[in-house]
């Protein structure tokens, strides 16, 4: 009798089995994932809360990991900095000669511009320097986190650059943070030009030749393109996201395409993306006209 | 109560040990996986259901911090939760090999799902190039940087135990 009972007691307790749980919380992703596809702007406070809470930290920890990573390479480097710092010096010499030449010219090519009434071909564009306080992590994509947000003006789409070099561009921003996607992310596509024939082509980044020998690649580029190799590219004025004129890189490795149609290139872009801690903002959006529905 | 405030604080600890002090750290491209560590280590010691938690909570974390569309790293990190949660009856305390073992495997799986998801779908094929420039090292430096964190983890897993009264010394 007592047994019987036992077995029915055991029958009507409810046995929370680990496949429940997974089914469950799998359902709750999903509904996540569709959730922040579909309505990006619902999920936007969890991230601010997230952010107020972990940037600070990420600070912290990147004083600390930068001064560290700062001591080791002035270790590494004490060797070599008094054999630069000749050539540097004899290098500023050689500028500041060049310099001066520059500058007559460029007299003469203002005087020569106020006559054609012409803008400058690039303006100075307002920059804000940011810090890159967090990397993702995964190995796949280039997309980090820096120390800047909507409270300093920073907003989605704004061009990111480090020296003279184009960065990438910022893909979503939270109060303190935004998240910058680089151009050598397998996921991005800027539309790019040739300096010196005006052709233009879409540098996409590659993981897989970025891996190999940091190089990512340059497509669509017209048959009869007169491009050689080591030929600058900047950022196209066909862009509607990146202001024109911002250098990408040189191209190597020109092919024609199997399809006799378009010619393909690899790309080695001017920013150090390995060494990559400081960056500037443009805070400048393009101007691109949108459809009306 | 305090298993949850501690595996929070792990949750976070690994959180920015991978995406701000590591990328100091960086060997050939790739940063070590703590938080796959951390979900692994509970999985083993704990079972699959605490392991599904927090896989579920640190896929969160990443994708709130790094992606646009919430919740792929969450889905991923249940899945290798889940499997990895059936070697807890394998479970003995002065074992190391099975949650190395454990701990490189899943981020082999983890890697391959994440390169079916956002590499396959979009046409990219070589996967042996991703495998040799990517996943592998990943593995590889993840388990180097499990020597350090198992330890860590089991440690207070055990410490915690001995609080609770469920195990003597």
């Amino acid at each position: 009798m007592q047994k019987r009972r036992r077995r029915r007691n055991n029958k009507k307790t409810i046995t929370i089995l680990p496949k429940h749980v997974f089914f469950l919380l799998f359902f709750l992703t999903v509904a996540t994932i569709f959730v922040s596809y579909r309505f990006p702007n619902l999920i936007q406070p969890v991230r601010d809360g997230i952010d107020t809470v972990i940037i600070p930290m990420q600070k912290g920890i990147n004083v600390v990991g930068s001064s560290l990573s700062e001591r080791f390479d002035m270790f590494r480097n004490l060797k070599n900095l008094q054999k630069e710092n000749e050539e540097l010096k004899a290098k500023v010499e050689d500028l500041t000669l060049q310099m001066q030449l520059i500058n007559q010219e460029k007299y003469e090519l203002n005087g020569l511009r106020e006559l054609f009434a012409l803008d400058q071909k690039y303006p100075d564009y307002e920059k804000v320097a940011a810090r890159i306080i967090a990397r993702e992590s995964n190995g796949w994509y280039n997309v980090f986190t820096i120390d800047k947000g909507s409270e300093d003006g920073i907003q989605p789409d704004m061009n990111v650059m480090a020296g003279n070099g184009l960065v990438g561009i910022v893909v979503s921003v939270r109060k303190n943070s935004s998240t910058v996607r680089a151009i050598i992310d397998d996921s991005s596509k800027v539309s790019g030009m040739f300096v010196k024939s005006s052709d233009t082509c879409i540098v996409s980044g590659d993981l897989n030749s970025m891996m190999s020998d940091g190089r990512i690649k340059v497509t669509m580029i017209p048959l009869n393109a007169e491009i050689h190799e080591s030929d600058e590219v900047v950022t196209s004025h066909i862009s509607d996201k990146y202001q024109q004129g911002i250098l990408i890189g040189y191209v190597t490795d020109i092919q024609v395409d199997s399809s006799n149609m378009t010619k393909t290139a690899y790309l080695t872009p001017v920013v150090d993306f390995e060494h990559l801690d400081e960056v500037l903002i443009l805070t400048e959006l393009k101007e691109s006209f949108e459809l009306e529905e | 109560m305090v298993r949850l405030i501690v595996t929070l604080i792990e949750l976070i600890f690994c959180f920015l040990l991978q995406t701000s002090l590591f990328s100091f750290l960086r060997i050939s491209g790739v940063v070590p996986d703590c938080l796959l560590i951390l979900v692994i280590t509970v999985a083993y010691t704990r079972g699959q259901i605490p392991a599904m938690v927090t896989a579920f909570f640190s896929g969160m974390l990443l994708d709130l911090c790094f992606s646009e569309t919430v919740g792929f790293c969450a889905v991923l990190y249940m899945v290798v939760a889940f499997l990895a949660g059936y070697a807890n009856k394998l479970y003995y305390e002065r074992d190391y090999f099975i949650p190395g073992a454990l701990i490189f495997a899943g981020e082999f799986l983890y890697s391959f799902l994440y390169y079916i998801l956002f590499f396959l779908l979009r046409g990219r094929l070589s996967l042996p190039t991703y495998f040799i420039y990517t996943i592998l090292p990943r593995m590889l430096y993840t388990v180097l940087a499990a020597l350090a964190l198992y330890p860590a983890f089991h440690g207070l897993h055990r410490l915690l135990l001995r609080l609770e009264g469920k195990i003597d010394d």
